[in-house]
């Protein structure tokens, strides 16, 4: 029955498509047939997500680097650093479908991608595809995960061997499984190379006689070697020329609907995920902080990390880009220790302030961002007199600390805050200026503590699901805070 | 598995370099030389007793030297002064036991490449895999290979090498020459001499330096993504090793071979001075001969000396020119 749809979907795409081929077909030509074939797309997925069972189906995964756990430093008694790089994600990706997972570079979303497919053995949680945990998959059935899952990586010179020619390239899946004799590995490599157009004479030639498009073309058909249901694109366009780019798309969306691949597409860039996904997982520091529908979260993002990344899409006019800027200020945090409760929270422009305090949003914002650098030390308290103000065994003169404090305010806020809350901060300053970062981190704490360092939102359920406490529990709409008054 | 590109690139820095003719040339006359010993020597290497009438040991061609001989005079024995003429029988003169120094160097040639290169073979033999392996799998496996390795490298190779010597003892093995046997050179040793414990010892001690290069390499390699497609395609750890790590790593590997033969002959050489050789037809050994009689009979010292050194340098210079023509960085890409 759903396999019947799928088929209808596929014959249905292809022929909207039809039009648009590999070759020579500009962005724009792709972007616009693919509108139609999205809405189309979307009914099959959200019937899908109703009944069926996913195809793969990624529950709390977690992976975790060491860092100095070296033999060496274990005996010189050093602590390993976790790495969080992937911290309990979870999702589906139901067949047929082509799920986003966005997010700024360093988020883990490739490493999300290499340890669902068992490429690095995961630090917890497991992955089923197709029902079967992949983890715990004897050496049979993980010959035939090989199979049927593949991946095109991002980078189209380091993917392809230096030194092995473009057909034992696309022949060495083959090779690796066995399958049928030497001639018809060849008339398949041949096959494949056509597929995704390219010339079959070129099989002697080695990669480097091939542009940055055409190695990715032949990434691809060593991908297809096996006859694959899932496919793992990690930034498969990213090392691209634009003009290509959209070639490649193409050629990815037609061979899904001819061969019903399912994908996973991982990207930093949005207009790649809009241009080809069905759906949208938004990741940030190692979690997933909002999946929903593609034209659902393009529209109406709700976690206020997707909002801003969607804002800080490049736009045509300068003027725009200006503006841009500002929306997403701040460093993504490391994630060898990642913030308290909310990830986002040291960056989050809606941080949510104390229920029965009054104070403006931006306001709360730029206190929020001065706590977080009084917390790592981040303020250089020596060079705040400058040559006027002594700063000697860690504290300054008694009759400067006014001096002092006013300095510092004015490095810490663009402008002085307002009533209250300049006595309030003030006196925590008042404390650094004895070096006394606790007792100035605790007096800030008591006054603008905020449920986004406290607890960490979960993702929850549903269609469109939002890791943020603006949202309630799980995205339910109980508890929520109406994040248009913050704005 | 050589690419026009390999050729070209090799053609070009050859074409451009004074020093890579100069060491190719140098390095291929040592090769023929050692080959064809016995066709193009003059005497049997071990031949002893070509003195003079006065039992002096001939100089080579265009020098000739002071001593004295001994004369039945009126008072009995006498010191009578004798100048020792070179001649033609001898081009490079006789040594104290006099044996002809230009046979000698021919057969020592034979000794110093026979160890240089399969001792640099076996020590890539057991070098390369072991830090393929310690690289590729990193980790725990890397931290405990690559100890092992540094304590190797914590001694210096002479002492490492003289002990390994009193640990197997010394062996030769004679190794039938198929030039004297079709019967191509009448009166010459039918047999190449391999001291065998040397070529040994010699890749143990410095097999490090391929295990550390490799190490290197494979830890490169295995992060580029053509690894990991292969992984996903299932492929094995074992097929990885053999289709792309070895492969790829292949270029710096081959430039430390062509260094290794060098240090190889020196270390030989070296032991061989010493008198741990095994064999008396090598370079270092006949240095030591000659020590003893520096201030009259220079030259049984100084041309072993100076062959030892031609070799090593002809070498190196081969092994910068394959260094520049293979380098990655400067052709821009990492396939050749
Ligand atoms: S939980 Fe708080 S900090 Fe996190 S995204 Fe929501 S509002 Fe921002």
């Amino acid at each position: 029955m759903s396999s019947d749809e799928q088929r209808e979907h596929a014959a249905e795409t292809a022929g909207t498509e039809s039009g648009v081929d590999t070759a020579g077909s500009g962005a724009g030509a792709g972007t616009t047939s693919r509108s139609s074939a999205d809405s189309d797309a979307h009914t099959t997925t959200s019937a899908a997500t109703g009944a069926e069972a996913p195809l793969v189906s990624v529950q709390n995964l977690e992976k975790y680097f060491w860092e100095n756990d070296s033999l060496l430093d274990r005996l010189l008694g050093g602590e390993p650093v976790a790495v969080r790089a992937v911290d309990g994600v979870s999702f589906d990706i139901y067949e047929g479908e082509t799920l986003g997972l966005v997010g700024e570079s360093g988020c883990g979303k490739s490493t999300t991608g290499e340890t669902l497919l068992r490429l690095q053995e995961p630090t917890g949680g497991r992955v089923e595809f197709g029902g079967e945990n992949v983890y715990e998959m004897d050496n049979g059935a993980v010959t035939d995960f090989r199979q049927s899952a593949q991946v095109v990586f991002q980078d189209p010179f380091s993917s392809l061997d230096p030194r092995m020619t473009i057909g034992d390239i696309v022949q060495q899946p083959l090779d690796i499984h066995d399958v049928g004799t030497t001639d018809e590995r060849r008339a398949r490599v041949r096959d494949l190379l056509e597929r995704v157009g390219l010339s079959t004479d070129q099989l002697d030639r080695y990669p480097h006689e091939f542009s940055g498009g055409q190695r990715q073309r032949i990434g691809i058909a060593r991908a297809l070697a096996l006859e694959p249901e899932f496919l793992v694109l990690d930034e498969p366009t990213s090392a691209l020329d634009v003009s290509v780019q959209a070639q490649v798309l193409n050629l990815l969306e037609d061979l899904q609907d001819e061969f019903d691949l399912t994908y996973l597409l991982i990207s930093h860039d949005l207009s790649v995920i809009r241009h080809i996904c069905d759906r949208v997982a938004v990741m940030y520091l190692g979690e997933i902080v909002e999946i929903g529908p593609v034209e659902e979260l393009f529209d109406d993002p709700k976690h206020p990390y997707t909002k801003a990344l969607l804002e800080s899409v490049p736009r045509a006019t300068t003027e725009e880009r200006e503006r841009d800027r500002e929306t997403l200020a701040g460093d993504v945090p490391s994630p060898r220790d990642p913030p308290s409760g909310c990830r986002f929270r040291t960056r989050c422009p809606m941080v949510i302030p104390p229920e029965d305090l009054q104070i403006e949003q931006e306001t709360f914002r730029e206190i929020m961002t001065a706590r977080e650098r009084i917390e790592n030390r981040d303020i250089s308290l020596e060079t705040v007199g400058g040559e006027q103000i002594e700063f000697e065994d860690g504290s300054v003169p008694s009759a400067d600390v006014p001096a002092f404090v006013d300095l510092l305010h004015e490095r810490l806020f663009d402008e002085p805050l307002p009533g209250r809350h300049r006595e309030v901060v003030d006196e925590a300053l008042a404390e650094l200026a004895d070096s006394d970062w606790e007792a100035a981190e605790s007096t800030l704490r008591m006054e603008y503590e905020s449920v986004c360092e406290r607890e960490n939102p979960g993702l929850g359920e549903g269609a469109h699901p939002v890791a943020c406490h603006l949202y309630g529990e799980a995205g339910t709409g109980e508890n929520a805070i109406d994040p248009d008054t913050w704005s | 598995m050589i690419s026009d590109r390999l050729k070209s690139s090799l053609k070009r820095e050859f074409d451009q370099s004074l020093m890579a003719k100069l060491g190719l040339s140098i390095a291929l006359v040592i090769i023929l030389v050692a080959t064809f010993a016995p066709i193009l020597a003059t005497h049997h290497p071990g031949q002893t007793g070509h003195f003079d009438e006065e039992g002096s040991s001939y100089p080579p061609i265009g020098f000739d030297y002071q001593t004295h001989a001994w004369e039945d005079g009126d008072d009995g024995r006498e010191r009578i002064p004798h100048t020792v003429q070179p001649t033609s029988e001898h081009v490079l003169g006789t040594n104290n036991l006099g044996q002809d120094v230009y046979s000698r160097m021919l057969f020592g040639a034979r000794t110093s490449l026979l160890v240089g290169l399969i001792g640099t073979g076996l020590a890539a033999a057991f070098g390369v895999p072991f830090g393929l392996v310690a690289g590729y799998f990193g980790g725990r496996t890397d931290d405990s290979m690559m100890r092992v390795a540094d304590i190797m490298l914590a001694f210096p190779s002479l002492v490492l090498a003289i002990a390994l010597i009193g640990v197997f003892g010394r062996s030769v093995q004679y190794i039938p020459d198929p030039i004297v046997m079709a019967g191509f050179a009448e009166g010459m040793p039918e047999y190449a001499v391999l001291p065998g414990t040397v070529t040994l010892v010699v890749a143990l001690v410095n097999w490090v330096w391929f295990a550390r290069v490799a190490r290197g390499e494979a830890l490169a390699i295995r992060n580029e993504e053509y690894v990991k497609a292969a992984r996903s395609l299932g492929a094995s750890n074992w097929t990885v090793l053999r289709k792309h790590v070895l492969p790829n790593s292949l270029t710096p590997i081959i430039v430390l071979a062509t260094i290794q033969v060098a240090a190889i002959i020196l270390l030989e050489s070296s032991l061989s001075y010493l008198g741990f050789s095994g064999t008396t037809l090598s370079w270092g050994y006949e240095i030591s001969q000659g020590q003893d009689y520096l201030r009259t009979a220079w030259w049984i010292s100084t041309i072993p000396g100076v062959a030892i050194v031609l070799a090593v340098i002809s070498i190196n210079l081969l092994g910068d020119w394959l260094r520049d023509a293979l380098d990655p960085n400067i052709e821009g890409e990492g396939g050749v």
